[in-house]
């Protein structure tokens, strides 16, 4: 066998557990609904046209909002998993990379082609940092999508959510602005999905490791460089 | 005691309070109406529809009525701000006599520029003379927004040329109750709106004191009345909400009780003024209807002895009694995602489009480069 081939299997790794797995597919295709349902909502282009007795806008928002909420469980657990789950140490040290100048530099650099990718944790610094504000991005839209809910559904847990909702809807400066947050946070999703997309792929021929599998697997594997052997 | 004793208990003692205060007026408010044409019959279901308005049980109707017949005993002191009037007309306008119109002529409104017939020295001596005499039981509505830049030199008043900020501020602190009546002075109004140069703020900015908002551009007739009766049966505060609004005017949104929300959710929209859609009376959010995200009862209370209101009349709401809505709701006709960011003068989908495009582009020319980069260095390995 060729030398350079066994090394580029030995080194594998197991980063992502199935929990985590699974969450970061439903936060895909959930988002992509949500942005399509709430696409409807912002400018309706259906219209049923020949009875007012099928509730096609209604259904639409219905869609949305269940949606809605599968994000916000699958957020919260994400979250908790992050800080707390089994295998959240990996990820947190990458809160190394982000405060460390060289790391974003080496990190930059190796996205221009100059020099290999260096980094402690899971993620690079830009890479962190991009998740980070998605994952902001995913409770902005939640908090904003349930405040525009409460004024929606009245009973359950949309009236006991009534109140506190209204509250930092005035944080947010009226439902309008809510509104229109609510509608930018889709913008934020539909360029962070493209850029995620490329960026899994390209540094995956880039770096020679492991693409969209790591998302189903859970293994990452890489060549095995010189400080491997070492160790 | 449950809530509905302590609340009938709370009104049959402020009556008390009223009664025992002396009126102004020779005759008394019955036999005013009496002599306008307006019988007991009448005078009765008129407080039957406030008390329901205000959100209270039937019960209270006779107690309402009681404390109608004493509203001579509230004397009413009416500030112009920076403003046009709008709301006092809407207030006063109506086709015949309201019994609400007539209540409020006939009350003692001891100050309100539009309808006095004092001017100059002598109005602003009426002024002083009402701020005294009814020190601490005075109910101040104040209309129009307050200009505060330049110590608010941008509206004075009156000969000694007096700042409206100095003549809120004092009349604020010996009111009994303080009403800021349509949106301007509740929130600024257009006069606040950016770049807002008058620096013009709502009265509750400007004064220490506890403080109503009616807004409304104008608020309806029947919002002004009802909260003055309000505070007239209990003399308190109403359930407030967040922005200190009444919750039995401003409770639920224009969107939840309209008569074209089945249109709304079968999704049969107007897409142009005039056409089968509008002349159906389908939904009119695709013209920029703001009614979703604005907190009034104008859907049920309507306008102009309840006759109609913009929405039947084909007009989308513009939002007018949300804080800041010249720069939160417009475009006026069009959709929200249509708002101009400010600054950028451009909407968010313009925005979200050109940086998207701006993504796609920056990945092609990015894969591209790679393409070369790595030739190199698949052949090294
Ligand atoms: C990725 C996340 C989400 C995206 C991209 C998204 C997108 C949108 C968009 C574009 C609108 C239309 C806003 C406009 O008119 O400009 C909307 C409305 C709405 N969204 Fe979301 N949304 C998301 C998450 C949520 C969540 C978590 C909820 C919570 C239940 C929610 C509930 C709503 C509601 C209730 C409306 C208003 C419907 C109506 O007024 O009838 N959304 N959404
Ligand atoms: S006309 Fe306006 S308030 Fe009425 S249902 Fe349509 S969007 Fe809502
Ligand atoms: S319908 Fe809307 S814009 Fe018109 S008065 Fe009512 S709240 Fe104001």
């Amino acid at each position: 066998m060729d030398k350079r081939e066994s090394s580029g299997v030995e080194h594998v790794s197991f980063v992502y557990s199935s929990t985590n797995r699974l969450l970061h597919w439903i936060r895909a295709v959930v988002i992509t609904g949500l942005a399509i349902t709430g696409f409807y909502i912002a400018s309706p282009f259906l219209s049923s046209g020949e009875s007012s007795d099928q509730l096609i806008y209604g259904e639409w928002v219905s869609w949305h909002v269940l949606l809605g909420f599968i994000l916000i469980s699958a957020g919260i657990l994400r979250i908790f998993l992050f800080f707390f789950g089994k295998d959240s140490r990996s990820e947190l040290s990458s809160l190394k990379d982000e405060f460390s100048l060289k790391s974003w530099i080496l990190q930059l650099k190796s996205y221009f082609f100059i020099g290999e990718l260096q980094k402690k944790g899971l993620y690079g610094p830009l890479q962190f940092l991009a998740y980070t504000v998605i994952m902001l991005l995913v409770v902005l839209s939640s908090l904003s999508g349930l405040i525009l809910y409460v004024h929606i559904y009245h009973q359950g847990l949309a009236g006991l959510l009534y109140e506190p909702m209204r509250v930092v809807e005035v944080w947010m400066g009226g439902l309008a602005t809510v509104r229109l947050i609510h509608h930018i946070t889709m913008w934020g999703f539909l360029i962070f999905i493209p850029i995620h997309v490329y960026m899994v792929i390209w540094s995956a021929i880039r770096f020679k490791h492991a693409a969209l599998d790591v998302m189903f697997t859970g293994y990452d594997y890489h060549l095995k460089k010189r400080g491997d052997e070492e160790r | 005691m449950n809530g509905f004793d302590a609340l009938y208990a709370k009104a049959e003692k402020h009556i008390a309070v009223l009664s025992s205060l002396s009126s102004t007026k020779e005759e008394s408010i019955e036999q005013m109406l009496e002599k306008r044409g307006i019988g007991r019959r009448e005078f009765m279901k008129w407080a039957a529809g406030v008390t329901a308005m205000l959100a209270l049980p039937s019960q209270f109707t006779p107690l309402f009525a009681q404390a109608a017949k004493l509203a001579d005993r509230l004397p009413l002191i009416w500030l112009h701000m920076a403003e046009c009037t709008g709301c006092s007309e809407a207030l006063i306008r109506s086709d015949a006599p309201t019994v609400d119109s007539l209540i409020f002529d006939y009350i003692s409104l001891e100050y309100h520029e539009t309808l006095m017939a004092a001017a100059g020295w002598q109005a602003e001596a009426n002024l002083e003379n009402a701020m005294k005499t009814y020190a601490g039981r005075y109910i101040l509505l104040v209309e129009g927004g307050v200009p505060t830049a330049m110590n608010g030199q941008y509206l004075t008043l009156g000969a000694h040329a007096r700042t409206g900020l100095d003549f809120v501020q004092e009349a604020a602190s010996h009111a009994a109750a303080i009403f800021s009546i349509g949106t301007c002075a509740s929130f600024g109004g257009i006069q606040a709106a950016a770049p807002n140069p008058t620096g013009a703020k709502g009265v509750d900015k400007v004064v220490k004191q506890p403080v109503i908002n009616v807004p409304g551009c104008p608020p309806s007739a029947a919002n002004i009345v009802g909260t003055l009766m309000h505070y007239l049966l209990f003399g308190t505060l109403p359930a407030l909400d967040m922005y200190s609004r009444p919750k039995w005017a401003y409770g639920n949104r224009i969107h939840d009780l309209c008569e074209r929300r089945g249109h709304f959710d079968a999704g049969e929209f107007v897409e142009s003024f005039g056409d089968d859609g509008a002349k159906e009376g389908w939904c009119l959010y695709k013209q920029g209807c703001k009614g979703p995200y604005t907190f009034n009862n104008c859907s049920t209370e309507r306008f102009n002895q309840h006759v109609n209101w913009p929405i039947g009349a084909g007009h989308g709401c513009m939002g007018c009694s949300e804080p800041n809505f010249w720069d939160t709701m417009g475009p006026l006709e069009q959709p929200l995602q249509s708002h101009l960011v400010m600054g950028l003068n451009s909407t968010v989908d313009k925005i979200g489009t050109t940086l998207l495009t701006g993504t796609v582009v920056g990945i092609g020319a990015h894969s591209v480069a790679s393409l070369f980069m790595n030739n190199k260095d698949e052949k090294e390995s």
